[in-house]
């Protein structure tokens, strides 16, 4: 008798555990040696329900998988857009720098067609005598030197900002900021909530404009980018027209960071930087070049100024807030 | 390949598991071993070198089980020749190059440049094949004669790069006879999702902040964000190592087999003995089935047992990677959990909220031991976690509290919530198959769009 109880018991388990996976069976039977102890059958309405919860179960995968595929590929026609956008970041790094030195590079600026063999001062003092502000026009020689200064620039602006304890000056500062997306983005600054750079630039009159781009368009066609260099410098001096523009060169990388890498070296950020720093005229548009306080003997820099070597660790800003100021106070 | 990358996601796992899924029965073992070393293979394809040497290891490690039982004279000299091997090989790949360059400063002849790229994976699958070899050596699990099995189980590819060290005797049932249940598989699927999404939505995203923090320098944060700065990195380290091993008991769900958990909700510990119950249990209970057992574990006499527990945290900090700060680590946690056992005793099992107060405070200060390699560097984030001597509170940019709160409060705040049970009872609660489909789409989404964009951080674990 125990041992048919304890036989009985455990084909009992063996069915409740097997119940929730044989789903489609309608009947359950015991049997012990041939005798039939027990009998029973779903009641239709529960069957029903059951095989409802199967077809769902199975549709609720399908939809899924499909959902999931629409979701990948949604993902990868978005991708073609990046992909006819690399056609701009295809570069020959080979490129020669004095192709670019010695062309006049002002000669497509604002689509006003000039003689190619004008003189760049001459230019820029042409546009001046044509300007007149809204307001009192008054002569050069009789304006204050207006203490008002300006810093343009990405992430490493951000880190003036925030520890060079630089006063009397306005920060349009952004990480990632290039010259490809300061026109459409818009960025924190201080005081004044989230503008874009037109705002900026017309709402108050500086005295100095600094302006620090080009890392993060190391990627991008180098031909493009100093051409858009050079558009957005004539839009500063078309809206600050009394301003001195200051370009900053784009601080080294360290050489381990650039090790491996073929777009971010100091190979890409020297001929960057030699291209822009001829559009300074001395009298307007001025260059200076902070390399020279933070590079190692090689020219990278320096390992331990930095931890992931791009950025200067905080402490270091304040040195180099101080060296702007020293470098630009006689203009 | 990493878990969270579109290649594993979109590629890998489609291909490998149509495959799998296909195959007959008996051979789903040949598929699961060959897509595993496939997977292998892809992620040492730089270094050829690897690969033969994790092959090399594992027919080693079969070898010496069989030789074990085959030839039980020599039973003790395959023993120590397979753990041997086993530590050699780890040393020379994670430690020479700190020993040496350490030693070299010193001791001028000793000054030998040795850097060697460390293998994936070669810190959980060495402990892999000496947990085997030991069990088959003490008699407690039946030798494994299949090569093809050991195979599988040694280079599954869910637990093979940073997976819960899993122990023989846990899979030994389903590497022989397993069955692959639709309800498993979508359980399995779910949970891999979650472990993604905790990944992707939630460490990588907060792995900014620390590494946001490390550029600025630690000389020029202020308190609150100095604390702000590790309480982040804590959970970071939690939910990517936890995303991690959830994604490998998804994986392993969806192919039949039993990962034991890794984690269960350690955060919520009231001292530090609890919490090394719950955080990491597989590398918990390989050290004491391995090392602190062996050694005697605490039935030998007070003395024994202090160095017992020394050696083994000891090993356990140096295990995480090569530096001073590891083992100060594992001193420190010693230093921790003997004056739990000696002195504290039962106290903050009693009074959860000063226990929890305690491990609040306790986890982020041992968690800056851990990260910060250099002791310099250590010592200032310290001295900016706790500013009472000199420095002061706040740094030249006042307000930069304020703007790395705006920008990472929200993970903050979530990755708090999913510290604790509730939110995962709720989710039990809910019986509705579509709400818990939609949930899980909806993180598989987003975390594949974050993958996409190229928010990919390779996993924190990774040094081992």
């Amino acid at each position: 008798m125990d041992y048919m109880i304890k036989s009985v018991e455990i084909i009992l388990d063996y069915i409740i555990k097997e119940e929730n996976n044989i789903i489609r069976a309608n009947k359950i039977e015991i049997n012990i040696k041939g005798i039939k102890l027990y009998e029973t059958y779903y009641a239709p309405r529960s069957l029903w329900a059951l095989e409802w919860r199967i077809k769902m179960r199975k549709i609720t995968f399908f939809a899924s998988v499909i959902f999931f595929l629409i979701i990948i590929s949604i993902i990868c026609t978005g991708s073609w857009k990046n992909i006819s956008l690399a056609k701009d970041k295809t570069e020959n790094i080979d490129v020669d720098i004095k192709e670019y030195v010695q062309r006049d590079l002002f000669n497509k600026l604002d689509g006003v067609k000039k003689d190619g063999k004008e003189e760049k001062h001459e230019y820029v003092a042409v546009e001046r005598s044509e300007k007149t502000l809204t307001g009192s026009a008054t002569q050069e020689s009789d304006r204050k030197a207006n203490d008002n200064a300006l810093f343009i620039g990405d992430s490493r602006t951000v880190g003036i900002a925030e520890y060079a304890g630089i006063k009397n000056a306005d920060f349009y500062a952004n990480v990632g900021l290039s010259v490809y997306n300061v026109f459409k983005e818009k960025a924190n600054v201080k005081g004044r909530g989230r503008i874009g750079i037109d705002k900026m630039l017309t709402s108050k009159e500086y005295g100095k404009v600094y302006i620090m781009i080009g890392i993060n368009e190391l990627g991008y066609n180098f031909k493009k980018t100093v051409e858009k260099y050079e558009a957005f410098i004539s839009y500063i001096s078309k809206k600050q027209p009394y301003a001195k523009i200051i370009i900053q060169s784009n601080l080294h990388v360290t050489k381990e960071r650039a090790r491996g890498d073929k777009i971010i070296n100091n190979k890409m950020i020297n001929r960057y930087n030699a291209t822009i720093s001829k559009l300074a005229n001395d009298e307007t548009i001025f260059y200076i070049d902070a390399n020279k306080v933070f590079d190692d003997k090689e020219g990278n820099l320096a390992a331990k100024l930095t931890y992931d070597g791009v950025h200067i660790l905080a402490k270091y800003y304040k040195k180099w807030g101080e060296w702007i100021v020293k470098e630009t106070s006689h203009l | 390949m990493v878990f969270s990358s579109i290649e594993f996601i979109c590629l890998f796992m489609p291909a490998f598991f149509l495959m799998y899924y296909l195959a007959p029965y008996k051979y789903k073992n040949i598929v699961l071993l060959f897509g595993s070393l496939c997977f292998y293979a892809v992620g040492t394809i730089n270094y050829p070198i690897h690969f033969i040497l994790f092959i090399i290891s594992l027919v080693v490690d079969y070898a010496c089980g069989v030789f074990i039982i085959d030839k039980p004279k020599y039973k003790k000299v395959f023993l120590t020749c397979g753990i041997m091997m086993h530590m050699l090989v780890l040393f020379y790949f994670k430690y020479s190059g700190f020993v040496f360059g350490e030693l070299g400063k010193r001791i001028a002849f000793l000054d030998i440049d040795i850097s060697p790229v460390l293998p994936i994976g070669i810190s959980f699958y060495t402990f892999q094949g000496v947990s085997y070899i030991v069990d088959v050596y003490r008699g407690t699990v039946e030798v494994e004669r299949n090569i093809l099995n050991y195979g599988v189980y040694i280079s599954m590819f869910e637990q093979l790069i940073a997976g819960p060290i899993v122990t023989y005797s846990q899979v030994r049932k389903e590497l022989r006879n397993r069955r692959i249940e639709f309800r498993n598989v979508m359980t399995g699927v779910a949970i891999f999702i979650f472990g993604l999404g905790f990944k992707v939505l939630l460490a990588n995203q907060l792995g900014g902040l620390w590494s946001d923090v490390t550029t600025i320098g630690y000389d020029s944060i202020s308190t609150p964000l100095a604390w702000m700065a590790i309480i982040a990195y804590s959970l970071q380290l939690y939910f990517d190592f936890w995303g991690y091993s959830l994604m490998a008991i998804g994986i392993g769900k969806m192919l039949g087999f039993n990962i034991p958990k890794n984690f269960d909700f350690p955060y919520l510990s009231l001292t530090m003995t609890e919490f090394w119950r719950r955080w990491h249990i597989t590398l918990g209970s390989w050290f004491r089935e391995y090392v602190y057992i062996p050694l005697g574990g605490n039935r030998q006499g007070k003395f024994k047992h202090i160095r017992n527990l020394f050696v083994v945290w000891l090993l356990t900090g140096v295990w995480h990677g090569a530096g001073y700060n590891f083992a100060l680590w594992g001193i420190v946690l010693f230093i921790i959990l003997l004056v739990e056992k000696y002195c504290t005793g039962k106290f903050f099992n009693k009074y959860p909220v000063v226990g929890h107060i305690y491990m609040i405070l306790l986890i982020p200060i041992t968690w800056t031991v851990f990260v910060i390699e250099n002791i310099g560097q250590m010592g200032v984030f310290f001295s900016r976690l706790f500013p009472f001597f000199g420095q002061g509170v706040w740094s030249v940019f006042r307000h930069d509290y304020i703007k790395y709160w705006n920008n990472y409060w929200m993970f903050i705040l979530i990755g708090i919530i999913l510290c604790m049970r509730w939110p995962f009872n709720l989710l039990k609660k809910i019986k509705n198959v579509v709400i818990i489909t939609v949930i899980c789409l909806a993180i598989l989404a987003a975390s594949v769009y974050c993958m996409y964009m190229g928010l990919d951080d390779p996993f924190l674990y990774f040094r081992f």
